[in-house]
């Protein structure tokens, strides 16, 4: 699998490059800012971008303003957001068009390796991840009617569903079987109001956008 | 009315009283806007003061000529503060119901402030520096508070109760009496004297140069016969001398005076103390933000960075050894060990930069004292205070030694330096002077950090950095007492 690597840390830059290299991707460009990652996937044409939200000249948003570029040049390109802190309106703005292959995670995760390479796998696919902090972010911050009538449970499968966990995934966590699951999803989008949808990225994406409204 | 050489305002000396009168360049450094040279403070510039103002001294010439020019423009500026202030008081008045007549009174405001500002200005024709502003409001208006109507509406409000305003705008209606009569003094006077000088002159030209044969001149409605009748006005014209340089004397100062008592608050220590410190709090604000964002992003590209990194190693070697592969493993291992430390350094580092440990253990003398036994030229310490201090200016002072420091061992090549620290009264006293070649920048990065940080504790931080040396950096920081 071929990635763009966008960190203008070389210590960060050259230590996420050699632990993809390690998990099986070939990271075919290693850059350190938003205008070099333009033009290295348009060179490229990766599978999956990992990019750190702050980057030069102004150590702001330029990561997530590149990685919407970049999408918006090739449509659904899998872009992976790493970041020092969640901010949620990032969240909201990477899900907004609603097309899937997109992550925001903590920069912390990179060191559960099995779970970080998992994510760049899921985003490459076409799925989402998100990191768990920002998904508390966006179910604590909102708090409207809805999301109450939620049993506890149903809010922890709820949660883990849009960190971008499928249900089997979400039985693991939760030490429960598939068809217990099942049973809390569909009960979760019955008092949310959302049509069931076979797809899991697209119930992820739903959930979230219904979240960061 | 001391009106030359006597420094005029006292407080303009405030900050220069203290300082060596040498007549070497001086450059004055302070946060203290209360003074005329430091009037357009807080911004980068740093006044440079080429000699104090007690020593500067004018020829009686250049003081009448001064005094005449100063009752000239009086008139011409007479006219223009009353047109403006009667027009538009009455302006707005007028279209008031319009609500138009609002704007046109804040428009008013603001025109009457500056020309009071220009005639503080022009009144250092007389008084050898412009008078001293003091407002209890700033203008013009901060971007802050053109954000919330109500703080707007409540500055105008605040510029409406200052009585400054008024006592502006009062000064604006009388300069135009004030400025007739001083141009009526000055043309007249100077015509009469010099008419009445230059009599025999009229009466030689036409009699002899030109041989027109009259017998009878009329100069300046005076009907001259004879050489003697022309010496006699020449005699009046000098009698006229002393009388018209003490009548313009006397009218400028007494017009400078007028101008004074309207347009300089005598003894209002409390607005100079708000505005004072309006301006220290904007500069502190400003320094603790700038201080803040710099942690941050030691914070983000460092220690933090490093950690991450950290993570990602120990995340491999875990791969590494379940992958069997043990050696990999310990090198990651070992990598990210390296890694931990050197975040840990980072760490100490920052948080020296906030506040020295050294500082908070062992008190102010010994921290300084380490500094001198680190910099790089041999320095000496002298520190005399008995008892701690409050921490700010614990570490204000810490701060500017070690920039001294880093400065002389930087730029000043110099072979030697010396530290003092005194308390004296309720003001700690610290310099640092080297040998070295001079010519430092005020306005160098790291010195108007200091500025900024010397500012926000009320201090004033003073540099004197003459080419060929030496340099001299002082600051003064009130300590309780």
């Amino acid at each position: 699998m071929r990635v763009v690597i966008a960190e203008d840390l070389a210590l960060l830059r050259d230590g996420i490059s050699r632990l993809l290299e390690d998990n099986g991707f070939k990271v075919v460009a290693a850059v350190a800012d938003g205008d070099a990652l333009l033009e290295a996937i348009e060179r490229e044409t990766p599978d999956v971008c990992v990019v750190d939200v702050r980057l030069p000249p102004d150590f702001r948003d330029e990561g997530i303003r590149a990685a919407l570029e970049a999408r918006r040049r090739i449509p659904g390109l899998p872009v992976l957001v790493l970041s020092q802190y969640v901010e949620r309106v990032f969240a909201k703005e990477l899900l907004a068009d609603g097309s899937g292959g997109v992550g925001y995670l903590l920069k912390d995760r990179v060191g559960d390796v099995d779970e970080f390479v998992d994510a760049v796998r899921r985003v490459a696919g076409g799925g989402t991840a998100m990191d768990p902090e920002v998904v508390a972010q966006l179910v604590t911050g909102r708090g409207p009617a809805r999301l109450e009538e939620l049993t506890p449970r149903e809010r922890d499968v709820l949660s883990l569903m849009a960190e971008g966990r499928s249900n089997a995934g979400i039985g693991r966590a939760l030490v429960v079987t598939d068809g217990a699951v099942e049973k809390h999803v569909s009960s979760i989008f019955g008092k949310l109001g959302l049509p069931p949808d076979a797809d899991d990225h697209r119930r992820v994406l739903a959930v979230m956008a219904w979240l960061a409204e | 009315m001391t009106a030359n050489n006597t420094g005029g305002n006292p407080r303009a000396v405030r900050p220069l009283a203290v300082w060596e009168s040498a007549p070497q360049k001086v450059t004055m450094m302070s946060m203290s806007t209360s003074t005329a040279t430091t009037a357009t403070m807080p911004t980068a510039t740093i006044p440079i003061v080429d000699e104090p103002p007690a020593e500067r001294r004018r020829s009686f010439p250049g003081v009448i000529a001064r005094d005449t020019l100063y009752l000239l423009t009086g008139l011409i500026a007479g006219t223009i503060t009353f047109t403006v202030v009667v027009t538009g008081w009455s302006t707005g008045f007028s279209s008031l119901i319009t609500l138009i007549g609002i704007p046109v009174w804040v428009l008013t405001l603001f025109a009457t402030r500056g020309m009071a500002d220009l005639e503080r200005r022009r009144a250092a024709l007389v008084l050898g520096e412009p008078i001293a502003r003091r407002y209890r409001t700033r203008l013009p208006l901060q971007r802050d508070d053109w954000r919330d109507r109500r703080r707007l509406w409540d500055r105008f409000k605040a510029i409406l109760a200052d009585a400054q305003t008024w006592r502006d705008t009062a000064y604006a209606i009388l300069l135009l009496p004030i400025g007739i009569f001083g141009f009526t003094i000055a043309t007249t006077m100077w015509a009469v004297t010099l008419a009445l000088l230059t009599v025999p002159a009229w009466w030689w030209i036409p009699h002899h140069a030109l041989a027109v044969p009259h017998d009878i001149q009329v100069v300046g409605g005076l009907a001259l016969d004879s050489w003697g009748q022309a010496l006699v006005a020449f005699g009046l014209g000098l009698i006229c001398i002393p009388v018209t340089l003490a009548l313009v004397r006397g009218t400028s100062a007494a017009s400078a005076a007028a101008a004074r008592s309207l347009l300089y608050r005598e003894g209002d220590e409390l607005a100079e103390r708000v505005e004072h410190l309006e301006e220290t709090r904007a500069g502190a604000v400003d320094a603790a933000r700038v201080e803040l964002e710099r942690v941050e992003r030691d914070l983000h590209d460092g220690a933090q960075a490093r950690l991450v990194a950290v993570a990602m190693e120990l995340g491999r070697a875990e791969q590494k050894l379940r992958a069997g592969d043990t050696e990999a493993a310990g090198e990651l291992l070992g990598q990210a060990r390296v890694d931990t430390q050197t975040a840990l350094t980072e760490l100490r580092d920052l948080a020296r930069g906030i506040r020295p440990a050294l500082l908070s253990e062992r008190g102010l003398d010994e921290a300084v004292t380490s500094l001198a036994a680190r910099a790089v030229v041999p320095t000496t310490v002298e520190c005399d205070i008995s008892r701690r201090l409050p921490a700010a200016v614990e570490t204000a002072t810490y701060f500017v030694v070690a920039e001294a420091l880093t400065n002389v061992a930087k730029h000043a090549q110099a072979s030697s330096a010396a530290v003092r620290v005194e308390r004296r009264g309720d003001r700690l006293e610290v310099e640092v002077r080297d040998d070295g070649r001079g010519g430092a920048d005020a306005d160098g990065g790291g010195l108007s950090g200091l500025r900024r940080r010397v500012g926000a504790l009320d201090g004033t931080l003073f540099l004197s950095s003459p080419a060929g040396g030496p340099t001299i950096l002082r600051a003064e920081l009130p300590c309780g007492s």
